[in-house]
């Protein structure tokens, strides 16, 4: 089935308090007709629970799950999941833990 | 350790969107010392603020257009359910609320140097009365607020804003409202936040549902605080949805159907499977332009009759219209991301139909509060959506919300710096904070159990399926015997693999399903006992409105329990035209007029 087919994922993780470096964990997930939120959930909620990120209206107004994939600032919940991704926090902002910045810059 | 966590403040207010910023900034311009608190980060966080797309329903555009008349028709399309009392208190601000959103640097369609109003549903006035966004249909009104909110809120010195702090019960002593217990995020560990005045602004609880037009992350946290710290909760039954896109895939749950119903520029119409106007049957008058309560339930019907569309939705359509003036409206909207996706699915409105649903939009259950948002806990205010007090009856007006929101905002946040400069910081209750706080840990101290993901989806379903339209007696029961054994046996057993309290969203997402669970036992239970059919809900036992309820459903946990009861509803000012039960066609008889402030109509001056 075309559902099932598997994208790399590249996440970057990095805890403010306690890392120096960050580091990258890899993920295969299910991509296609999803949003890279609708990925992240998926690693979040069946895969590994521990890395830290926003999400709130699905919808494209709230900004808050802006990210930067493969490099590009993107708002996860509008921009379709792609084969190959590296999910990186958005670089405008300061990163307390994993995706999750602080938006009042850096 | 709860001495290290502690914050004092004048007055508490919980939740960050439009209710509770404008709470802050009244309560702070009148001497208080202000927490705000956001469950997210501050203006990207949960709010259905930040989605607003156009309108704003603001009386006094034009010297016909009267508080008396947007009272009015608020009644009609609340079927005359609206506590009349509250209706006025709160609407008689709304011309100030206007000139705060101007002030604050809110940009709406001018002419000659005053407000240029639109129609929307449900206004008796033809020429409309909503203010609209200045580049309208670009730049949707929430996109503007989330830019200009944070800064005014910022420019306050003595709010403070505490992000990231999911609130987990209201802290109480003798009865009295002292504060609240938080989990802050960050740092992981419990906040307690003492307050002398308590305001709670946290939104509706639409994350009840599967698909929501608003915000998923509205999880019902302050319904399900105020009934835990034992508030009057009101209204449950009304929960309100709009028609949405359902097919092409590309654009379900977009509002592109129900804009093209409303905006008088495109003059959508519904049909069915037999290419037949559908609505006729319910509003012979108004058509599509009837109240939002109406248009879903005939979509419903109409599926349910057996006359739907292949995905199970009606059609939404444009085709009757001229097709050179359809080519310049969607040249004029081609680059909205709706109007994007529609193309890149092939679809053109000058020629094909949207295949439309409904889905949730806004819910009315709350707490019952009076005309100075007051509820009948001490130290506890109510504002927003959150807040009931049947401000909108049995259907809400389209675009009468933000008013509400800004005009309890006003009410709420004055009325609590005041009491604030009355009382002496309370006495916070140490054994009911160790207690909660063991409450709240549970879920991440059991080792084996069920994740919040996998529970949650099917009672959503169950909401879907029982709750929304066509309501019947049986399917209630069923859902309600399904919340007793949520109860019973998932509730308890609900675990967190991952122990970590800091940013730790899997337990924050479980303690919201526990929310979730107490508010969805409050609509059905709601749900069963309303035997009639009344704006938003739709009992397939019972078709008809009933001249006997007119009356208002009430709810109290007690000991654990959902205790209800029933208010008769009072027409103070307004009461239904004779022969009628209240329907939104139908006008009202004013029985009084209303003494009380009311703010100077915009047409002297924005």
């Amino acid at each position: 089935m075309i559902e099932d087919e598997l994208a790399t994922v590249k996440l970057f993780k990095f805890d403010s308090q306690v890392d120096t470096e960050p580091r990258y964990d890899e993920y295969q997930v299910p991509y296609q007709g999803r949003t890279v939120l609708d990925v992240l959930r998926y690693i979040y909620e069946k895969l590994d629970s521990t890395f830290a990120y926003r999400w709130a209206c699905t919808k494209g107004f709230c900004r808050g799950c802006i990210v930067s994939v493969n490099g590009k600032p993107a708002l996860a919940c509008m921009k379709p999941a792609e084969k190959d991704m590296k999910i990186e926090p958005h670089p405008k902002f300061k990163i307390i833990k994993d995706l999750l910045v602080d938006f009042k810059g850096k | 350790m709860v001495k290290e966590g502690t914050i004092k403040t004048d007055v508490l207010i919980l939740g960050a969107g439009i209710a509770g910023i404008r709470a802050a900034v009244e309560a702070h311009d009148y001497g208080a010392d202000v927490i705000l608190v956001t469950k997210g980060a501050f203006g990207h966080d949960c709010g259905a603020t930040w989605m607003v797309g156009v309108g704003y329903q603001c009386w006094g555009l034009s010297p016909q257009d009267t508080l008396d008349v947007q009272v009015e028709d608020t009644l009609r399309c609340g079927f005359f359910l609206n506590n009349q009392e509250n209706v006025y208190a709160f609407l008689a601000h709304i011309p100030d609320t206007v000139r705060d959103l101007i002030k604050w640097g809110g940009r709406y369609k001018m002419r000659d140097g005053q407000l240029e109003p639109i129609w929307q549903p449900g206004c008796s006035i033809p020429q409309g009365r909503s203010i609209y966004p200045k580049f309208y249909p670009r730049g949707p009104l929430g996109y503007i607020y989330s830019r200009i909110f944070p800064r005014v809120v910022r420019a306050r010195r003595r709010i403070r804003i505490v992000e990231d702090c999911f609130i987990t019960d209201l802290l109480t002593m003798d009865d009295t409202v002292v504060g609240a217990l938080g989990v802050d995020l960050m740092v992981g560990s419990f906040k307690v936040l003492q307050a002398k005045v308590t305001i709670l602004a946290t939104g509706g609880y639409q994350g009840s549902y599967p698909v929501t037009t608003a915000n998923p992350c509205l999880t019902g946290d302050g319904h399900a605080i105020a009934l835990r710290a034992g508030v009057d909760m009101m209204d449950f039954e009304f929960n309100q949805t709009l028609p949405c896109a359902i097919w092409p895939p590309a654009i379900a749950g977009d509002l592109l159907p129900y804009r093209l119903l409303w905006d008088q520029a495109w003059d959508g119409r519904m049909y069915n499977s037999d290419n037949e106007r559908f609505i006729s049957k319910w509003d012979p008058v108004k058509m599509e332009h009837t109240t939002r309560a109406l248009m879903s339930r005939s979509i419903f019907h109409e599926i349910k009759e057996g006359r739907g569309s292949p995905h199970g939705g009606v059609y939404t359509g444009v085709t009757h219209l001229p097709q050179s003036f359809l080519e310049e409206q969607i040249q004029k909207c081609s680059r909205r991301p709706e109007f994007v996706k529609l193309k890149e699915a092939g679809i053109d409105l000058s020629k094909d139909y949207i295949e439309t649903g409904y889905t949730i939009h806004y819910c009315q259950g709350g707490c019952n509060v009076n005309s100075k948002c007051e509820t009948d806990k001490p130290g506890l205010y109510v504002i927003g959506e959150v807040a009931s007090g049947s401000k909108d009856g049995s259907d809400r007006m389209m675009s009468n919300a933000l008013p509400y929101c800004m005009a309890m905002g006003i009410i709420g946040g004055r009325a609590a710096a005041e009491k604030a400069k009355r009382v002496k910081m309370p006495q916070v209750d140490e054994i009911q904070v160790e207690r909660l706080k063991e409450q709240a840990l549970a879920p991440l101290t059991r080792q084996d159990g069920v994740r919040v993901y996998e529970v949650k989806p099917p009672l959503q379903k169950i909401m879907a399926e029982e709750t929304e339209y066509g309501r019947t007696e049986e399917g209630l029961k069923a859902a309600l015997k399904e919340i007793e054994r949520y109860k019973e046996e998932v509730l308890p057993k609900l675990t967190v693999p991952h122990k970590s309290t800091r940013f730790n969203f899997e337990w924050i997402n479980a303690l919201e399903f526990e929310n979730i669970v107490l508010v969805a036992e409050c609509i059905i239970r709601n749900a069963l006992m309303r035997t009639e059919s009344r704006g938003l809900h739709d009992r397939w036992d019972y078709p008809k409105p009933d001249p006997d309820w007119f009356k208002n459903i009430h709810l109290r946990l007690v000991d654990g329990e959902l205790k209800q009861w029933t208010t008769p509803v009072e027409f103070t000012y307004w009461r239904p035209e004779p022969g009628s039960l209240g329907e939104p066609m139908r006008r009202g008889v004013q029985v009084r007029e209303y003494q009380g402030w009311k703010a100077e109509p915009l047409y002297k001056g924005v």
